[in-house]
């Protein structure tokens, strides 16, 4: 799937905090600069482990709810994973976008990008996250946090788009804007992945891109609030969510994930949903 | 007797004969003709099929399975009861179209994909039924192409294609 040509990722250092970092880091880490850069060239061949969670909230039968995901990125042989380049999320079936009302209206990614979310109406989000990123700064591995939002975007070629919007500021300053694609999956009908390519985040020039570590995203109602005109006004709400389906499969519903890295290997995770007590299988 | 009398005298009998067999051969195929109406063949003619549609929404079943009514306009005119099972990224939609001159009925599997306040899909539609006039439209397919009203689900398409009837 070609990256769409709206879509661009924009980082710039913040100099000032990456300097008094690396000031600070670098009185103590004489010793550890010495192990670390023995270690730092092997991450370019590292393989990496990825965990995944998933849960719904609240976890129903035919009740809307949000959909959690939670993921763990590690590596096996180096301290810092390679980047991640794109996420591939398997759904549950029989879940789908009949009757949600989320992302009731679109948000432009250009005006996300220069605005923040700020620039996109209430009634685009999808849901929020946050992740955390290892940032290399020579032998000094940063945890940096980064927030996340989640909007409806303008279709992409004849697909279901969700815009990313991610912002860090410390010590990488960066903000992104990527879409996630919703996609036919090659099973039923009732099968789909969301397809998330990421572009790199650099660090220093010549330096290591940015490794994202853990990802946490809730996608549904859950903390958001839309808004309608009523009485002549704006009334507020809570959008529906996406359903869970009304008969829950033998094992719970299945959620997994295909991950390729920068250093072109792959790892995949897989997660299920119990079924409620006293449900019914289908 | 001239030479060719002669032979028709000789052949008279011949002709008499074979003209009581052949009588009474057709003699029951005359009998069935009488009583059964004979079949005939009529061939079937191709239509351009341009439909605008537009339904709203009756009832739904769960989250993703929409029963909707509504009319056509265009080739047919008709009134129509349309079902749709919405997935992530495709809907089955089902539908039946009554005219005055009869009835006919499809399936299709169509791409869905959402975009802010509608949601839009594309696909083909198969005629597996029909009535009367549309007897013969099982086995031809056409187009649709519509979007669904996220707030209230009001359906917008146009069925389009050529079609046997």
């Amino acid at each position: 799937m070609p990256f769409p040509p709206w879509s661009r990722a924009e980082s710039k250092f913040s100099p000032v905090s990456m300097l008094r970092l690396m000031m600070s880091r670098a009185r103590w880490s004489t010793a550890v600069f010495a192990v670390l850069s023995g270690l730092l060239p092997a991450v370019a061949g590292a393989s990496q482990t990825v965990t995944l969670h998933a849960a719904f909230s609240p976890d129903q039968l035919g009740k809307s709810t949000t959909i959690l995901i939670h993921f763990e990125i590690g590596a096996t042989v180096t301290l810092v994973p390679s980047p991640v380049t794109d996420i591939d999320l398997s759904l549950p079936p029989g879940m789908g976008l009949g009757t949600t009302e989320l992302g009731i209206t679109t948000c432009d990614p250009v005006t996300l990008l220069e605005r923040g979310p700020k620039g996109c109406s209430p009634n685009s989000y999808l849901g929020f996250g946050s992740a955390t990123a290892e940032v290399p700064f020579g032998p000094i591995i940063v945890h940096e946090p980064v927030g996340i939002g989640m909007f409806m975007g303008p279709a992409v070629h004849n697909h279901t788009a969700m815009l990313f919007y991610v912002n860090a500021k410390t010590p990488v300053s960066a903000q992104l804007v990527f879409p996630a694609l919703l996609l036919q999956g090659a099973g039923s009908f009732e099968s789909a992945h969301l397809n998330t390519i990421i572009p790199l985040t650099p660090t220093l020039p010549d330096g290591l891109d940015v490794s994202v570590v853990d990802i946490r995203t809730s996608f549904g109602p859950r903390g958001l609030t839309y808004y309608k005109r009523a009485r002549g006004g704006y009334v507020r709400y809570r959008p529906i969510g996406m359903a869970v389906p009304a008969k829950c499969p033998k094992g719970g519903f299945k959620f997994s994930a295909e991950f390729h890295f920068q250093d072109g290997s792959a790892a995949t995770a897989s997660a299920r949903v119990a079924c409620p007590r006293s449900v019914r299988h289908r | 007797m001239s030479f060719s009398l002669r032979w028709k005298c000789a052949l008279a009998p011949v002709a008499a004969l074979s003209l009581l067999a052949m009588l009474s051969a057709a003699g029951p195929l005359g009998v069935a003709y009488a009583t059964v109406r004979p079949r005939v063949a009529t061939a079937s003619r191709s239509l351009s099929l341009h439909e605008s549609i537009h339904a709203s929404l009756v009832s739904h079943r769960g989250a993703t399975s929409l029963n909707e009514r509504g009319h056509g306009s265009g080739t047919f005119n008709c009134s129509l009861a349309i079902h749709i099972d919405i997935s992530y990224t495709q809907a089955r939609i089902e539908y039946t179209c009554n005219t005055s001159s009869g009835m006919m009925s499809g399936a299709g599997t169509v791409s869905y994909y959402v975009t802010g306040p509608s949601a839009n899909f594309n696909g083909s539609l198969h005629f597996t039924h029909g009535s009367r006039r549309y007897a013969h439209v099982s086995g031809s397919a056409g187009n649709i192409r519509g979007t669904l009203a996220r707030g209230n689900y009001a359906l917008s398409a146009v069925v389009t294609g050529r079609i046997k009837i």
